[in-house]
């Protein structure tokens, strides 16, 4: 019958991936082009979850480099979430806005 | 002969006092001048002059005990050894010098004095005095320079000294023109003196060579002892130039450069506009000092004239003219120191009359009281001039003997000394002139002539300058109140007119005349200086009293040689000099009178002659006073008196300067305007017409230049820019953008790979 396997994964990823990677390259809101990058990388953990169920050979603890990398990835976009925010934050508080077209101070 | 010179460390001082005075007062003369007054000027000047005369006194004594001395600094021009082209930077005091150094310096330190009352209310004060201590200098480089070079070096110096000093008052054109008028006149007789001195050059090297004579022909020590060898001046006298004799054309050469310096015709004309200078200058450089320097070079080179008896007749006869027309020309001027110019003019031919009948010593003497006495007509006439507030026609003043006393006695001993008074020093000197010219025996015309001229003009000075006295200190006052009330001597002037008036009086018994039995003292102290040309100038007196100067001559000379020391070196040249100097005077004896009656021949003659100038003096001074003593006479009575013609003629200076203007400076003019003309259309033409086919080319090759090159250049620059427009585009600066670029460009990547 109809089983779920490693290519039905990548495709969701793929499909994740294209999602946030269109919203960092069109969203103009600084918080929105964030969750993007959340999607992205959201997208690559799934990868290494499917990996590390489908393809990954089992060493003495069991099916974990895979897993450990979710975590990290977790635990690194919840820093780089607060970071994120307290720039938007100090951005707002500067410019007024998060709209990252009008605060290009550099270009012009 | 000349005894070896004695070298010394100290005449260099004589240059280089002044010339310190000079550079001192000319650099920072106008802020001291400013900042402290005129004090520290005149201090620098007079002390300056007053070294120099010091120097000068040392240098006369040193010259009394031991013959010439002389400090030779470096070598000037030098064609190798035993060349006849060998010349230093030599300094020298002879016997000559040493009387011309204390009367250039001594009347020279009494003038800075003056200078100082009369120049008070001047303001650029600091640039007087600096000029005058340069004139200083250079008249001393001119007087003790022991080269022609030195010399002319001098010569052209006192020269642009005088320049300046006469253009004083240069912002007054009239003053500053007569500067230019000097200078270029001068220029005309120094351009003759330069063709005369390479003339003698040029015919006494081949001399030289020809003869194996050796000797450095510039150096006036060694020339005169060149023409001590008979086979040298054999070989001299035989060259030639265009026909003439060298010895002829080179000295009369000379001679043209000793006219424009001394003021001689025809090339005196300068003098006269001289007078636009400050009158204490007038003293110093055109009458005492500059002016003589041709008679002083003509005594220098006296053993080189007294060989050429042309030269030495158109020098007596330029002289006697000039001393005459100078004279006259002075009876009707109305400016009191024209006259007094006019006057220099005349007495300056005398010493040329002196000199070209032989008798140098006696010029040398004239010039002496001369400087005396004429320096102090000139500065008196200088005193007065300041008391009446810088007037000097004679119609202003009048009856200044009470208000100038100083003055009036001083410039009235002056004028008696000019006159030819007995007793005084212009009358011997003149007088020994005079007797010389009536007796010599060396010129081609008989010296009678010049003797009667001579007196006549002599005549004329004392009717002149008696005028002058009688018009400027006697009858009434002519000035007006103001000027009269304010008239005064100043202390600083009448100190400098007493010592001269005393040096005028007493200068004449340094040369007491033959019939007095005293001895001449300053020809006796000019004797080895000129005892070479004695040898080539008779006197009728001598010839008349049997060669009676000449044995006695010969009998010393004969006394000289016998006492010789001929195992020594010096010995042995000295007998060689003493024994040629013998054969010369024996072959004087055998000369006879060439004209002249035996009986005026004799110290009695030459007393007889003496009486007769001096009456025609002394009535010419009772005429004066009869026209001029009782009343003032202005010029339209003086023409009244003595006729239209002759006072038109007179007053106007015999028209000299309206005949130059016409014949000289006219043509001159117009080749300047034809030369100018020419200079203007062609040359000027041909240079533009050049610069026209520069400007065509440059203006072809300036538009290929900007068209073709530059517009490469801006092609690719504009290139450039519009590629770089569309360039700049990619670069947004949005994150956003480049994200999407690199991810998309991956994806390519990874799709060729996959594809490939």
């Amino acid at each position: 019958m109809f089983e779920i396997g490693l290519t039905h994964f990548l495709v969701l990823t793929s499909i994740l991936f294209c999602l946030g990677f269109l919203t960092v390259v069109t969203r103009k809101n600084a918080i929105g082009i964030l969750l993007g990058v959340e999607l992205i990388l959201n997208a690559a953990t799934i990868n290494f979850i499917a990996f590390s169920h489908y393809v990954d050979s089992p060493t003495a603890e069991g099916f974990i480099g895979g897993h450990i990398f979710a975590i990290f990835v977790i635990t690194m976009a919840a820093a780089e979430a607060a970071v994120s925010l307290a720039i938007v934050m100090g951005v707002y508080n500067y410019y007024k806005t998060i709209e990252v077209d009008k605060v290009a101070v550099m270009r012009d | 002969m000349q005894t070896a010179p004695t070298d010394v460390s100290y005449l260099f001082l004589l240059a280089v006092v002044p010339f310190a005075g000079a550079l001192l007062n000319g650099l920072f003369g106008y802020k001291v001048q400013n900042k402290h007054g005129k004090r520290p000027i005149h201090l620098i000047a007079i002390a300056a002059a007053a070294t120099t005369f010091v120097i000068s006194v040392k240098a006369f004594l040193d010259v009394k005990a031991g013959g010439p001395i002389e400090q030779n600094l470096w070598p000037w021009f030098n064609l190798g050894e035993g060349s006849h082209m060998k010349v230093d930077l030599a300094f020298r005091v002879d016997q000559l010098t040493s009387v011309m150094l204390l009367i250039v310096s001594g009347v020279g330190s009494l003038i800075h004095v003056f200078s100082t009352g009369y120049m008070q209310d001047e303001k650029p004060y600091w640039r007087y005095f600096a000029w005058l201590n340069l004139f200083m200098g250079m008249m001393l480089i001119l007087i003790t320079g022991d080269s022609f070079l030195l010399m002319f070096v001098g010569w052209e110096g006192v020269g642009l000294a005088s320049y300046l000093l006469i253009g004083y008052y240069y912002e007054e054109l009239p003053k500053a023109q007569a500067g230019m008028k000097a200078f270029l006149v001068n220029r005309v007789g120094d351009f003759a003196f330069v063709v005369g001195m390479a003339m003698i050059f040029w015919a006494a090297v081949d001399a030289a060579q020809a003869t194996n004579t050796a000797g450095s022909i510039l150096r006036f020590a060694d020339l005169s002892a060149m023409f001590q060898n008979d086979a040298f001046v054999t070989a001299f006298l035989a060259k030639e130039s265009m026909g003439v004799p060298v010895i002829h054309l080179g000295c009369i050469l000379l001679f043209i450069g000793a006219t424009g310096k001394s003021a001689q015709i025809p090339l005196y004309v300068w003098l006269p506009d001289a007078m636009a200078g400050p009158t204490p200058v007038s003293a110093l450089i055109h009458a005492a000092t500059m002016v003589t320097a041709g008679v002083y070079m003509i005594v220098r080179l006296s053993f080189l004239f007294s060989l050429s008896t042309v030269a030495m007749t158109v020098i007596a006869v330029i002289g006697c003219l000039t001393a005459l027309f100078a004279a006259t020309i002075g009876f009707f001027q109305t400016d009191i120191k024209r006259v007094l110019a006019y006057s220099t003019v005349s007495q300056l031919g005398y010493m040329f009359l002196g000199v070209g009948v032989g008798a140098f010593g006696a010029g040398i003497f004239h010039l002496m009281t001369h400087a005396f006495f004429k320096a102090c007509l000139f500065l008196g006439s200088g005193s007065i001039i300041y008391a009446m507030h810088h007037r000097q026609d004679m119609k202003d003043m009048g009856g200044l003997r009470k208000i100038l006393p100083v003055t009036f006695w001083t410039f009235f001993i002056s004028t008696l000394a000019i006159a030819g008074i007995p007793g005084l020093s212009g009358f011997f000197s003149k007088d020994e002139i005079l007797w010389r010219a009536y007796d010599t025996n060396n010129l081609l015309i008989p010296g009678e002539v010049l003797w009667v001229v001579g007196v006549i003009a002599a005549a004329c000075t004392a009717f002149y300058m008696f005028r002058l006295v009688f018009q400027v200190f006697f009858n009434e006052p002519r000035a007006d109140e103001h000027t009269l009330e304010h008239a005064h001597e100043h202390k600083a002037m009448t100190i400098p007119l007493v010592v001269l008036a005393v040096l005028a009086i007493g200068g004449g018994y340094l040369g007491l005349p033959a019939w007095t039995g005293a001895p001449n003292l300053l020809d006796n102290w000019m004797e080895p200086v000129t005892e070479q040309a004695k040898l080539n100038t008779t006197w009728k007196t001598d010839i008349a009293l049997g060669h009676a100067g000449a044995k006695k001559e010969i009998k010393s000379l004969d006394e000289k040689i016998a006492k010789l020391d001929m195992t020594t070196e010096q010995g042995q040249s000295q007998s060689g000099y003493l024994i040629w100097r013998k054969a010369k005077l024996e072959k004087q004896i055998t000369a006879k009178p060439k004209s002249g009656i035996a009986a005026f021949h004799s110290h009695a003659g030459e007393f007889v002659l003496m009486g007769g100038s001096v009456l025609l003096a002394l009535l010419a001074i009772f005429a004066a006073w009869r026209l001029y003593g009782r009343s003032y006479r202005d010029p339209d009575n003086e023409r009244a008196l003595f006729g239209e013609k002759l006072h038109n003629l007179l007053l106007n200076k015999y028209f000299v300067d309206e005949i130059y203007s016409k014949f000289v400076i006219k043509p001159a003019m117009a080749l300047m305007r034809a030369t100018y003309w020419l200079d203007k259309t062609i040359v000027d033409g041909l240079v533009n017409l050049s610069a026209l086919i520069m400007k065509v080319c440059a203006w072809i090759i300036g538009s290929l230049d900007g068209r073709i090159v530059d517009g490469l250049v801006n092609g690719v620059a504009s290139g450039c820019r519009v590629i770089a427009g569309r360039v700049r585009t990619i670069q947004t600066g949005r994150v956003q953008n480049y994200i999407l670029a690199a991810v998309v460009g991956t994806t390519v990547l990874i799709l060729v790979t996959f594809i490939v």
